[in-house]
């Protein structure tokens, strides 16, 4: 029984195949890395998987035992379920606090209907305080926690990564799809993060896809890999399996010669 | 945990349970106003009682229309539909059935309207509900869609509004408006709103409703994406701000008496909207603030509407409209060179008040 499966997956945009008959099949606890060359369609599919956008057709069905179908569903209502995501390009709220960026991935779960904090009632109370404390245990794991009063527009770069990761684990999902995490980050941060990561999987027994180019990082932190290439699956199995398969290397090397001339 | 101290610090600072200090002190500055209006009543004469009672109208307005336009970021041009539809069904409710027949003398008013007087109170909620109940309609499309229809469906609202009021003669009494509305609002009924309006909008505001309200401002993809249904609280806010903006339209047709449609044009929301701006788009403070010196400095400048006497040797004749000349410039120029106006986003907190003392204890504050 798989945690997120999706067959025959394809996005078209205008007379571009952005991503052509993506089959994903997902087990509990995996650490599954797609990759690619740019414009491969990584993002795109996160896109799907996510609700952002709506695939031309193909089905995606999360918990196949209980075939909850995501076609069609908000971002709000996937990311209800359990399905959490960070951004290529971070996407934090810049002029609100770094405690509040986390607090504000709480909201989707609270009980407390509006006029509850305008009436001060007690239930209201009590779920933000634990909405804070939650939140502050969270920054804490990612060292954070002295900078909670700060705006999250004028954090580092790397900081921002690691607020948007432990925002996406403040939804309490389980499955966690992070974007080129470790983006701009040096190499000293790369292995932190990857410690996080391999962290965070075991504490909130997560699954996890993600999209990264630093071949290091995914060859060292995933099990299994997926290759896109101009939207077509191209490769898909273990690290060392793919560092050897020819097509993906003509495929990188190709991407090498496009970026020479 | 990693930084037991840093943690506890934080906590500290965070917590909800040490708020009882502002508490204690929002509690005193409210009654202090309340003083204040109670001298007020005794001694001001009716003039300043009026610009009073207007100062306490336009900061519920304001602070409504903030929500939706500052906290929410969802730009709309409403205030002038609301206020007329909280301002009619209200006066039609308080008027008695005698008052109803002198004033509807073209056309007799609709029979099931004709019978209908309700006491000042429940008046002013209905109004409130209508102006919400509305909001709710016209969000439930408008929200739905993305993109910047709110303003045009809103302003659009505006004008329908007024047409329905000019051509539903057996309701509205068309162009010739509702005279002789009961004058129930008094200093303690708009100030009263006032505060009842501060304290429900502030609370959300400073809730975990509207930290997702100012997270679809700043980031829809990202509120989204959280778990956070950008629709429902979208409608939230704006049929909200319609509730007490339509109270506040009630209060006002219970204040001058006379009410037509004439009176609701975009004018009114033109106003709310410099008010805003030069508070602050997001700053409630900033509203309030505005609220009050732009009521009394439009008051101010009625001076340059009469004619002007220059050291005797000759005069300005008066321009009828030169105030709106001349808040139309003020807006422009905001825009342009101060978009953060007073206040920004920032708000009042009695830490910062502290903070400005020397010596004073800074401590974070909500
Ligand atoms: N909303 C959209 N509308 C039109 N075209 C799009 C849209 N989103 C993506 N594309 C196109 O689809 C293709 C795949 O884009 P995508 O962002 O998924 O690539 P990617 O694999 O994430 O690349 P990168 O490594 O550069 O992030 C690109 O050619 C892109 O221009
Ligand atoms: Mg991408």
């Amino acid at each position: 029984m798989a945690l997120l499966e999706s067959s025959n997956l394809t996005m078209r945009f205008g007379g571009l195949t952005a991503v052509d008959d993506f089959n994903l099949r997902l087990l509990p606890g995996e650490l599954v890395g797609l990759i690619g060359p740019n414009g491969a369609g990584k993002t795109t599919v996160f896109n799907m998987l996510t609700g952002r956008i709506r695939p031309s057709s193909g089905s995606i069905l999360f918990h196949t035992d209980q075939q909850v179908n995501i076609i069609g569903l908000k971002p709000n209502r996937v990311n209800r379920l359990g399905i959490a995501r960070t951004f290529q390009n971070i996407q934090l709220l810049p002029e609100l606090s770094v405690l509040e960026n986390v607090m504000m991935a709480w909201h989707g779960r609270l009980k407390s209907p509006f006029w509850a904090p305008i009436f001060g009632l007690p239930s209201y109370r009590r779920e933000e305080e634990a909405m804070i404390e939650g939140s502050l245990e969270l920054l804490d794991r990612v060292d954070l926690l002295d900078l909670v009063d700060t705006e999250a527009g004028n954090l580092a770069y790397g900081q921002q990564r690691r607020l948007e990761i432990v925002r996406a684990l403040a939804t309490r999902p389980s499955l966690l799809l992070l974007d080129e995490p470790a983006a701009g980050m040096n190499p000293n941060e790369t292995n932190d993060l990857m410690r996080l990561i391999l962290e965070i999987k075991q504490d909130f027994s997560l699954t996890i896809l993600l999209i990264e180019h630093d071949m290091k990082f995914v060859m060292g932190l995933c099990e299994r890999l997926i290759v896109l290439d101009h939207g077509v699956t191209i490769a898909e199995g273990l690290p060392e399996e793919i560092r050897r398969n020819e097509q993906v290397i003509t495929a990188y090397l190709g991407e090498r010669r496009r970026a020479d001339h | 945990m990693k930084d037991a101290m840093q943690y506890r610090q934080a906590r500290q600072r965070w917590s909800t349970k040490n708020r009882r200090r502002n508490r204690i002190l929002t509690l005193a500055a409210v009654l202090c106003t309340c003083g204040l209006l109670f001298f007020a009543n005794r001694f001001a004469d009716e003039y300043q009682i009026r610009i009073l009672n207007m100062v306490a109208i336009y900061i519920t307005l304001a602070v409504s229309y903030n929500l939706i336009n500052g906290i929410t970021g969802q730009f709309s041009l409403e205030p002038n539909a609301f206020v007329a539809l909280g301002a009619y069904s209200s006066a039609l409710l308080t008027m008695t059935p005698m008052e109803k027949g002198m004033n509807f003398i073209i056309d007799p008013c609709a029979p099931w309207l004709a019978q209908i007087c309700v006491p000042f109170l429940p008046a002013v909620i209905f109004g409130g509900l209508m102006a919400a109940f509305f909001a709710l309609l016209m969000g439930f499309p408008v929200f739905r869609v993305r993109g910047d229809y709110l303003a045009i469906v809103t302003l659009g609202f505006g004008e329908v509004i007024r047409v329905v009021a000019n051509n539903l003669q057996t309701v509205t009494n068309g162009p010739l408006g509702l005279k002789g509305i009961a004058p129930y609002t008094d200093l303690w009924w708009t100030w009263g709103l006032a505060f009842v309006t501060l304290f429900v909008i502030i609370r959300l505001v400073n809730s975990s409703y509207g930290r997702a309200l100012k997270a679809i401002r700043e980031n829809e993809l990202a509120a989204e994406s959280m778990g956070i249904n950008s629709f429902r609280h979208k409608l939230l806010a704006f049929s909200m701000a319609a509730f007490f903006e339509g109270m506040a339209g009630a209060m006002l047709a219970h204040l001058i008496t006379t009410i037509s449609p004439m009176l609701f044009t975009f004018f009114l929301t033109f106003n709310l909207l410099i008010i805003i701006v030069l508070g602050g788009l997001g700053s409630l403070t900033g509203s309030v603030i505005a609220a009050i010196a732009f009521t009394w400095g439009s008051e101010l400048l009625r001076a340059v509407e009469e004619p002007t006497d220059i050291f005797g040797w000759f005069t300005i004749p008066g321009i009828p409209g030169m105030r709106m000349v001349i808040f139309a410039v003020i807006l422009i120029a905001a825009m342009l060179f101060w978009r953060e106006g007073i206040m920004g986003r920032k708000e009042f907190s009695w830490g910062w008040l502290f903070g400005l003392v020397p010596g004073g204890k800074q401590k974070k504050s909500v």
